[in-house]
């Protein structure tokens, strides 16, 4: 149980394309679908999902914790969780203005898969289900994020100015 | 924050220790101190134990005979130590008396090559073969009371000495494959050792302060697992939460392992038992 989530294993094909500041974008949404920035922010701090907070720091998210300390994520599977919105971590740079930094598409794609942009990364592939090295029998051909959930997350990113 | 205890403690530690030198370091002492690394191949610049970042309460509790939550184990290991046990109907002691004069040292340059084997032993491994060869008795479980108690009874012999493990001759090759098990990505999550322990040491990953992940305090009680554990026990924690497929402790893969993570604490002082969050 250790990908509970619904991780999902089905991945997206998409296009890359050439980026403004780093070399590869995904320029159109996965599949088609148009994100949700709310519901993004709640995969973001899922910390069996994105967990993007483990290691970025947002002072956007930090002031919503003032006032709301956690929110209810329901996952995949129909589990509703409690996440804490202001436990912050350091490991990746502050995620603050990132929208002014990268495009909508280079966001995209860092998402879908760091190690495009910076191929020594610690940060993992949220939209990615092969060519890793002896992965949990549970979360063997799973990816963290589906494509519905990544565009949510690229969308509360989008905010992000 | 109290301005006295940070900054009169390290001196304080760094007056004892210049006049102790190193081989008479307490367990205390490896603490706010960075010991420099024995190899200029060692990528880490200057050698960290972990507890310098465990908080004040988990750091006393550790250099407090009295409060270190491992007592009841030592105990557990120095009573094994002269029962007698198996066929040969002999116990440790009988061979080797007293562990204060005999296995002081030892845990401090185990894993070492073991000829009979054509590759490398750590010290589970050398109580076990002890157990099954010379004793006749059955061995202990890894993470048994008994191996963990004995464990710490004999490393804690060593308590304050250097890690100084042979790296040359026959062991080289089992240390090139414990390196490049460090640097292999793993899991889902795609990470290596080295992208917690070497680039991030010292940061918030969440609320918890990576440390350079160093073997030196181990067997370890974890106040998470309320009791203590060995370093394959970490090792496969540590790979899981990359959601990766952990090897079982005792294996090729962590032996050599565990041979090429001492290396990288070349000089740091044996902590056992150390105490950890
Ligand atoms: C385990 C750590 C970790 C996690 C988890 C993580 N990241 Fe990152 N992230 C990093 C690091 C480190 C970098 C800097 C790139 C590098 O490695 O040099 C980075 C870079 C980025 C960047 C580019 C920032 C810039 O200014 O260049 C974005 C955007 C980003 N991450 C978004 C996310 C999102 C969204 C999530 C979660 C869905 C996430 N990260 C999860 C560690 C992480
Ligand atoms: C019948 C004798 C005998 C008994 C009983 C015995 N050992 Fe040993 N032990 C040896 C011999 C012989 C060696 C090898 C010495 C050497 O390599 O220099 C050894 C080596 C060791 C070493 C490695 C020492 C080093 O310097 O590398 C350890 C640790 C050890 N024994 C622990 C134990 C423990 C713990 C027990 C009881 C559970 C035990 N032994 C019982 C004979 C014995
Ligand atoms: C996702 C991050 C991450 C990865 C990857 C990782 N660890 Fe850890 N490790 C931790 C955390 C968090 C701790 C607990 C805090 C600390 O001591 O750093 C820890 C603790 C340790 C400790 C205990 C240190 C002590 O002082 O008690 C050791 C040893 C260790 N890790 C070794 C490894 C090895 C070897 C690998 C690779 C096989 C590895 N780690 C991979 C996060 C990680």
């Amino acid at each position: 149980d250790r990908c509970q989530d619904g991780e999902p294993s089905e991945v997206a094909t998409y296009k890359i394309s050439k980026g403004e500041t780093l070399e590869k974008a995904i320029n159109e949404p996965l599949d088609g679908k148009t994100g949700d920035a709310d519901k993004g922010l709640g995969w973001m701090a899922h910390r069996r999902l994105g967990n993007c907070l483990a290691c970025h720091k947002i002072s956007k998210v930090l002031a919503m914790a003032e006032k709301t300390p956690s929110i209810k994520v329901t996952a995949l599977n129909g589990k509703t969780s409690s996440m804490p919105l202001g436990i912050h971590g350091e490991i990746g740079p502050p995620l603050d203005g990132v929208a002014n930094r990268y495009t909508e598409g280079e966001l995209r794609m860092l998402v879908v898969d760091p190690k495009t942009a910076f191929p020594d990364t610690i940060m993992p592939a949220f939209h990615k289900n092969s060519g890793f090295t002896r992965v949990h029998p549970d979360c063997q051909g799973l990816a963290i994020f589906n494509a519905q959930q990544v565009e949510d997350v690229v969308a509360f990113l989008k905010t992000l100015k | 924050m109290n301005i006295f205890k940070s900054i009169a403690l390290p001196v304080a530690i760094l007056v004892a220790a210049s006049f102790a030198g190193v081989g008479a370091l307490s367990a205390a002492d490896g603490v706010t101190e960075a010991v420099k690394p024995a190899s200029k191949d060692n990528p880490l610049k200057e050698l960290w134990s972990g507890k310098k970042w465990a908080s004040e309460t988990t750091q006393e509790m550790q250099d407090d005979e009295f409060a270190n939550p491992s007592g009841p184990w030592q105990a557990i290991g120095e009573e094994e130590w002269s029962k007698v046990e198996g066929e040969a109907g002999k116990s440790c002691a009988s061979c080797h008396d007293d562990a204060a004069q005999s296995m002081k040292g030892v845990g401090a340059r185990y894993p070492v090559y073991f000829e009979p084997w054509k590759k490398m032993m750590v010290l589970e491994q050398r109580i076990n073969y002890c157990r099954e060869n010379n004793m006749k008795a059955k061995p202990y479980k890894w993470e048994s009371d008994q191996m963990i108690g004995m464990m710490i009874h004999v490393k804690s012999q060593s308590r304050g000495m250097p890690v100084d493990v042979k790296i040359d001759g026959p062991a080289a090759p089992f240390f090139e494959k414990g390196k490049e098990f460090y640097y292999q990505r793993r899991g889902q999550l795609d990470m290596a050792c080295k992208h917690c322990h070497e680039g991030n040491y010292g940061q918030h990953i969440r609320a918890e302060t990576l440390s350079q992940g160093q073997s030196n305090g181990f067997p370890t009680y974890r106040l998470k697992w309320q009791k203590p554990g060995t370093l394959h026990r970490r090792f496969r924690g540590c790979n899981e939460q990359v959601r990766s497929k952990a090897f079982d402790r005792g294996s090729d893969e962590y032996v050599n392992l565990e041979l090429y993570l001492a290396w990288r604490g070349q000089g740091l002082p044996i902590e056992t038992p150390s105490v950890r969050r």
